[in-house]
């Protein structure tokens, strides 16, 4: 398992003054900064929107790299930033704005009591991790999840080390990540219910 | 125990019993909370299974083969080509800007 440090380090990454052809930037990190803007914004517009001002803001400011920490890190810092300002400029609590997003509904009645029944699980969690067909529902159920939710599972159960992992890490209060990961846990079992365990595949 | 530990013990609803259930994959229950769980999945069998059911989860997890990590990258959000043409685009212009 790799480090959270190896995980910052991307293969062969720029270092001033070589910091190369900024268009090969967003082939290289685009991804993984638009995931954790996902992660941190309600609406995927904006966690565009968010990234693109990013990319622009590092070209700008590319003379001030310090080529001690790593370049990942460093646009994950710029678009921290760019978040911040986001949320003061638009006069939104963050957490209301990721709630809203998370429009995947109660599991539970007023009283606490389970709404849905769940199916038994006839194959062993050995027998699942061996079907590439069962992770492949995995990953549809873990892509339909709320951003936020979706991150908090890969980076407490699956240990899917990337840059994600290192912008997160500092992120939420433990007490948030646990209701994130309550929820995330509920609502994947609930959907491996529907697309796995109940259609008899 | 205290009294409102024993009160709980006995109250827990299957909505506070999957949170510690949850909670239990990532820290050390209290003896009381231990105590709750314990009991209320004694008397309710979707509970039991819910709490069966994430173990696995982290048993999966664990033996979590690296095709199956290609795939949940694979199905995880993506910046559109268009998208990531119109950033490109804008740096370059950028800085052809700034050299210009």
């Amino acid at each position: 398992m790799r480090t959270v440090e190896e995980a910052m380090t991307v293969n062969s990454e720029p270092k001033v003054p070589q910091l190369g052809d900024p268009t090969r930037w967003v082939d290289r990190y685009g991804d993984a900064l638009l995931r954790f803007a996902l992660s941190r914004v309600g609406r995927p517009e904006v966690a565009e929107d968010l990234v693109q001002e990013t990319f622009l803001a590092a070209w700008k400011a590319r003379e001030s790299f310090d080529a001690r920490a790593s370049f990942g890190t460093w646009l994950c810092g710029i678009l921290r930033r760019k978040i911040a300002d986001h949320y003061r400029r638009s006069g939104r609590e963050p957490l209301v704005e990721l709630e809203a997003v998370d429009t995947e509904g109660s599991l539970f009645s007023k009283r606490g009591k389970w709404l849905e029944g769940a199916s038994r699980w006839k194959e062993t969690p050995e027998q699942l991790a061996e079907n590439s067909e069962f992770w492949g529902v995995l990953a549809g159920c873990l892509a339909s999840l709320p951003a936020h939710l979706a991150q908090a599972f890969q980076l407490r159960e699956l240990r899917m080390a990337s840059m994600e992992e290192v912008c997160a890490a500092t992120g939420i209060t433990p007490k948030n990540l646990s209701v994130r990961l309550h929820r995330a846990r509920l609502l994947l079992r609930r959907c491996l219910d529907q697309k796995w365990f109940r259609s008899g595949a | 125990m205290k009294l409102q530990n024993i009160r709980m013990v006995v109250h827990l609803s299957c909505e506070e019993a999957s949170r510690l259930a949850s909670a239990a994959l990532d820290r050390d229950l209290s003896r009381s909370e231990r105590w709750g769980l314990r009991l209320h999945t004694l008397i309710c069998g979707s509970c039991r299974r819910m709490q069966r059911q994430l173990d696995a989860f982290r048993k999966l997890a664990t033996s979590m083969p690296d095709s199956a990590r290609q795939q949940i990258r694979d199905a995880m959000p993506h910046l559109s080509a268009d998208r990531k043409q119109q950033i490109k685009r804008l740096l370059a212009d950028t800085s052809r800007a700034d050299q210009g």
